[in-house]
């Protein structure tokens, strides 16, 4: 994750003008309008997959009608190798996918900001191993840990969902440590200091609540970032185990096929790529709204 | 020049930590190289603990370290417990293919970015301007295998113009070079024309201008070698993206490199070979953000003061 | 090139390219030992659609003739697997490298039948076998192949302490040489044996090299007999072997080639990923392949520069579940045939497969020489049947459409070493048997993680083992969980038949009541056989895989364009 270079540490004050208002303007409908999409299509694919009575929308097979294209009767987008729907298996796998993704963020997010504030405001000693630690883990290569993890508890959602987190905290970590070295400094955190609270609550009150700009930000790349490390996982073979769907399991199975039927290639692909598109489009509007100085940008 | 010396002791510092950590996550997960060499239904115990013994499986763990570790400093970098080949061989085997997918994407994305993003900038508002943003927005939301299953689609399966996989030739090497390089040369295009047109406005062009340095000298060599350290910076930190991203498109492509030793030695938890190749890894990308730090140290003062946390 | 061969499956292609009639069909068929009610599915299958399992199509230009055979090149030939290091003593997995760096004493023919190799006669009694040894060979790197050398290999490959194959052995207590003479004594008849003496963990090797190179052997010169030195093992990248000009030449009677190998060397190349073999012998990459992916072989077919060849593979993947977990009532033979007559085999074989697969009833694939039909009554596809007995055993249906006994939900998981086709095939199977309220979940693991999970105690797993000689794998899996049931004694009674049969006529019978003893109490519940398909260029003339052998032998290849 890089920051712009110069720490323009402007004073900005105490709290932006509120969060909420600023989210929820005129200027913003059209992001307001997708997201909302966005999380009901995957909440839809969350619920058929926890519903029992609903789960044969995408599990049924039919290995009759295996590899149908799109607009075939009763399959809108076609069927897969098992001749399971196709369009079912992606709002499933959609699901699959955002929940990853959200869980991945929140994991990143909280550690980052523990171990970020931790090294920026709590001493030198305190910032040295922070450092450490960040570094260590950005060295390490994702595909060990998760190749590690799924030998300890067996791939599975958590699997994916830790492996990923793991990985991705220490650039947010770095981020957030930089913020807090401009933050720290300013005269509301030296009055709290001087007033003798304790740094733990001048963490919780000051310094995360300025640095939830940011947070909200990264929180969206995250995702991104995430749902793409998940069907990377799944690929090769360290993702969720089917018969939980996912998109990057029907790539890559769809991967095999891929002389004779496009469709469970394309069509996941496509999906994935608007999601992305949208998300990051997403990111860099909130950044345009709520950090107009540039403190952050994307990786 | 102390700057230079402690960032370098820190790197190393990390590195061997990292080797720690992987030795002992490694270690600490089920399952067990002999699976991957004998037939475990079939053979004996005493067949699988004679095996155990003479590779050093049974000494304790910190003993196991002390052998992996003092015989990477001294040169010797054991044996595959799979096929009983020196580990250097392996390496020296796979190192040059990745080496060569590595280098062809870097020269890829700064050979073909930094240009394309400084006529970007130059050219601001025109219709150049706004293709080269546009297919940078495109290509960098497209996950990189999607991007290699697309392209393996379009030109290997159907338009059979380039092959699907391996390594036997030239034409072999283009479409993953492509495809690694799309993501980091999409956002080097974009830093380099955000630098580039921040600088361009800046006060000391102007007073080039009056003293009657010619245009493109103005830009080419005085704003490019400032606007020049995000994406340096950048670059560092793409090299990590790019060697995680580089597994990832060796084994899509069959590409047999380090990324494919990898994987399969971790499946197989070849210890050994996962261990010093991890070593690798983690040592040229430590090695790389100090190098990083230090150029920018040259550069840029605050960075020796802050720590060089960029 | 072998003309005669008595195979089913070129019978039935003569039936699809209309040179026979039906009724001449069934009088082969019946010449061959196959029951007619095994042929009828195999010429209706034959007529409704185009590829249907059956043996050697070379749909695609059959090979024309050649010329004379020329001496040179190198053969690329592409192996589904990755290399381990080959080494008949113990070693995960035999590759195709060993026939041509090593060779046995006996081996068989396309036919089944055996033949002599580095022996050249044989017999065999009720007081056990006799090799003769040909006199004057050489080991490759120079020693003499002595009948001692030759006791002390047996000695090991026998030894349960040191080698991967002794159950196969147990019924020899001595072996010794007289002169040239190989002599293996067993207190009764041993005619199964002739199963295990061709096989690749019985080929013979320099002992003393084995034991001086130790742990490094299979990565240097191996000091075997084949036709080729080993001469470099990359695992992940070849594995190359060039010929030895010191060849003593061969008797083997179906080799044509009786002297030194046409090729200089012959290079294998692994290739993992299923969905790059057809593309790499397309583009040229290697001049063979070993069993492209289902959906490609219609492709391939059409390609009039390669010839495909679909043999039967030497396997069965089964499911094995836990006869001693009494909680999920697989102690049960009712909820073991349940499990089993759940599975439709049909549809997985035409939907996964594209039919280049077999449907099985019993242990055994169904092109086996000594396959027996009969076992075809059991297991049949029947969800009412299931019900039916899920229902006697107690196991009544919940409502959340899982069965429940007892108050413990029929629940469990299945491990199984990953692979693609195995776990889709398992993900159906799934699906198959939680229509008849079995809830079944698959973890897929890589090797590493899979074989430590493989105990006594793992509830259920899925497996495939590749071998030559069926009945004595299948017993080895049969006993894995405990190695005595009282409910498995016919089948345990049935396998020691097996071994002390007398003759090959009683060893053909032993192997036939075996397999419906099994098919009856189902220890393991056997689901298909696929097809092995191979793929060669035009220009590769003399590579015949076989039905019998896991493996092509390489005296008789050699390149067109060498």
């Amino acid at each position: 994750m890089a920051i712009a270079p110069a720490l323009t540490g402007q004073p900005v004050g105490h709290r932006e003008r509120g969060l909420l208002r600023t989210l929820i303007s005129r200027a913003n409908i059209a992001w307001v309008i997708g997201s909302l999409i966005l999380l009901s299509a995957g909440t839809v694919g969350v619920i058929i997959q926890v519903v029992p009575s609903l789960r044969h929308l995408y599990l049924n097979q039919d290995l009759e009608a295996t590899l149908k294209p799109p607009l075939s009767p009763n399959h809108l987008l076609g069927t897969d190798n098992l001749g399971r729907d196709l369009g079912w298996q992606l709002i499933a796998g959609l699901g699959t996918s955002l929940a990853i993704g959200i869980g991945v963020a929140l994991l990143s997010v909280v550690l980052g900001l523990i171990v970020g504030i931790f090294g920026g405001f709590f001493g030198r000693a305190a910032d040295a191993v922070a450092n450490v630690v960040v570094d260590v883990t950005w060295a390490f290569p994702a595909i060990l840990l998760a190749v590690v993890l799924a030998g300890w508890i067996g791939p599975s959602l958590t699997t994916v969902i830790l492996a990923l987190a793991l990985t991705n905290w220490a650039g947010f970590a770095r981020i957030v440590r930089g913020e807090v070295l401009s933050l720290r400094e300013r005269d509301f955190v030296n009055a709290a200091r001087v007033l003798g609270v304790p740094k733990v609550l001048i963490s919780v009150r000051h310094l995360a609540s300025n640095l939830v700009p940011v947070t909200i930000v990264l929180t969206v790349y995250f995702i991104a970032t995430s749902i793409i490390g998940e069907a990377g996982l799944t690929f090769l073979g360290l993702g969720v185990q089917p018969p939980m769907p996912s998109l990057g399991e029907t790539l890559s199975t769809g991967r095999e096929y891929i002389s004779e039927s496009w469709w469970p290639v394309i069509l996941p692909g496509v999906l994935l790529v608007i999601i992305v598109l949208f998300l990051n489009g997403l990111g860099d509007h909130l950044r345009g709204q709520l950090d107009p100085r540039g403190r952050v940008q994307r990786r | 020049m102390r700057f230079a010396l402690t960032r370098l002791g820190y790197a190393i510092i990390v590195i061997f930590l990292v080797s720690v950590v992987t030795f002992a996550a490694l270690h600490a997960s089920p399952g067990s190289v002999i699976s991957s060499v004998l037939n475990v239904t079939t053979t004996p115990h005493s067949v699988v603990v004679a095996y155990e013994r003479s590779h050093g499986l049974l000494d304790p763990l910190p003993v196991q370290y002390w052998h992996f570790i003092s015989g990477v400093l001294t040169g010797n970098l054991g044996t595959s417990l799979v096929s009983n080949l020196p580990v250097a061989q392996i390496v020296r085997n796979s190192i040059w293919y990745t080496a060569l997918l590595a280098g062809s994407a870097f020269l890829l994305t700064f050979g073909l970015g930094i240009p394309l993003g400084v006529l970007a900038a130059v050219t601001e508002g025109s219709w150049f301007d706004r293709v080269i943003r546009t297919v940078a927005s495109f290509v960098l939301a497209i996950p990189n295998f999607v991007l290699a299953i697309a392209a393996v689609l379009i030109l290997a399966v159907h338009l059979h113009v380039l092959p699907a996989g391996g390594a036997g030739s030239f034409s072999d090497l283009i479409m993953p070079a492509v495809v690694l390089a799309a993501e980091p040369w999409s956002l080097t295009v974009r830093v380099m024309r955000t630098s580039f047109l921040e600088h361009m406005s800046a006060d000391f062009t102007r007073t080039l201008r009056a003293r009657g340095v010619p245009e493109w000298r103005v830009q080419w060599l005085h704003v490019l070698r400032n606007a020049a350290g995000p994406v340096i910076s950048l670059g560092i930190l793409q090299i990590r993206n790019l060697l995680a991203y580089t597994l990832l498109i060796e084994v899509i492509f069959t590409w047999p490199g380090l990324g494919t030793q990898l994987v399969n030695s971790v499946l197989q938890r070849d210890y050994n070979v996962t261990l010093v190749l991890t070593l690798l890894l983690a040592t040229v990308i430590v090695l790389a953000a100090a190098l990083g730090d230090i150029l920018l140290s040259l550069v840029d003062p605050r960075v020796r003061v802050n720590g060089g946390n960029p | 090139m072998q003309q005669e061969s008595g195979n089913i499956s070129e019978v039935v292609d003569q039936y699809a390219a209309k040179h026979l009639s039906r009724r001449d069909v069934m009088k082969r068929a019946g010449l061959l030992g196959i029951a007619a009610s095994a042929v009828g599915p195999l010429l209706a299958a034959c007529t409704s659609s185009g590829s249907s399992g059956t043996g050697s199509s070379t749909a695609s230009g059959s090979q024309a003739a050649v010329g004379k055979p020329k001496t040179g090149g190198t053969f690329r030939e592409g192996y589904d697997r990755d290399f381990t290091p080959p080494n008949p003593v113990a070693n995960s997995w035999a590759d195709p490298d060993y026939n041509a760096l090593f060779e046995a004493l006996v081996m068989r023919n396309p036919e089944g039948q055996i033949v002599p190799m580095l022996a050249d006669s044989f017999t065999s009694g009720p007081t056990g076998w006799t090799f003769h040894l040909r006199s004057g060979l050489k080991y490759q790197l120079g020693a003499p192949l002595t009948p001692a050398s030759v006791v002390e290999d047996f000695n090991i490959f026998r030894n349960p302490k040191i080698a991967q194959n002794p159950p196969f052995w147990t019924p020899i207590y001595n072996v010794t040489n007289d002169g040239q003479t190989i002599i293996c004594k067993t207190k009764g008849p041993f005619q199964a044996f002739q199963e295990t003496v061709v096989t690749e963990y019985s080929y013979i090797m320099n002992p003393a090299t084995w034991k001086a190179q130790g742990a490094k052997y299979g990565t240097q010169p191996t000091d075997g007999t084949g036709p080729f030195t080993l001469t470099s093992y990359v695992p992940g990248q070849h594995v190359i072997a060039s010929r030895w000009e010191d060849y003593p030449g061969s008797i083997v009677p179906f080799f044509t080639n009786k002297g030194k190998a046409y090729l200089n060397q012959i290079e294998w190349i692994p290739i993992t990923q299923a969905s790059q073999r057809a593309p790499q012998i397309q583009t040229g990459l290697v001049d063979a392949i070993k069993n492209p992916p289902p959906q490609d072989v219609a492709t391939l077919k059409a390609n009039q520069s390669l010839v495909v060849q679909e043999f039967q593979e030497l396997s069965n993947f089964f499911l094995s579940v836990n006869m001693g977990d009494e909680t999920l009532g697989f102690d049960d033979l009712r909820v073991r045939q349940a499990i089993s007559h759940a599975i439709d085999r049909q549809a997985i074989v035409s939907s996964i497969f594209l039919g280049h697969a077999a449907a099985t009833y019993g242990p055994v694939m169904t092109r086996w020489k000594w396959y027996n039909p009969a076992v075809e009554q059991y297991n049949q596809y029947d969800t009412a049947k299931a019900g039916q007995l899920l229902d006697e055993a107690g196991w009544k249906m919940g409502s959340n459409g899982v069965r429940v006994k007892n108050g413990t939900p029929m629940a469990f998981t299945t491990y199984n070493l990953t692979d693609d086709t195995q776990n889709q095939v398992l993900q159906a199977v799934s699906q198959m048997l939680a229509k008849v309220g079995i809830q079944m979940t698959v973890q897929s693991l890589a090797s590493a993680a899979f074989y430590p999970k493989l105990t006594n105690k793992t509830t259920a797993y899925a497996f495939k083992w590749l071998w030559s000689s069926p009945i004595d794998v299948v017993a080895l899996f049969v006993q894995f969980y405990q190695p005595e049931l009282a409910a498995l004694k016919p089948v345990y009674d049935a396998f020691t038949a097996w071994q002390t049969a007398g003759n090959t006529a009683q060893l053909q019978q032993a192997a036939m009541a075996y397999q419906t003893t099994f098919a009856q109490l189902i220890p393991l519940i056997p689901l298909y056989t696929q097809n092995t398909i191979w793929v060669h260029k035009q220009n590769v003339v003399g590579w015949q895989p076989n039905q019998a052998n896991l493996y092509p032998f390489y005296n008789d290849v050699w390149l067109q364009n060498a």
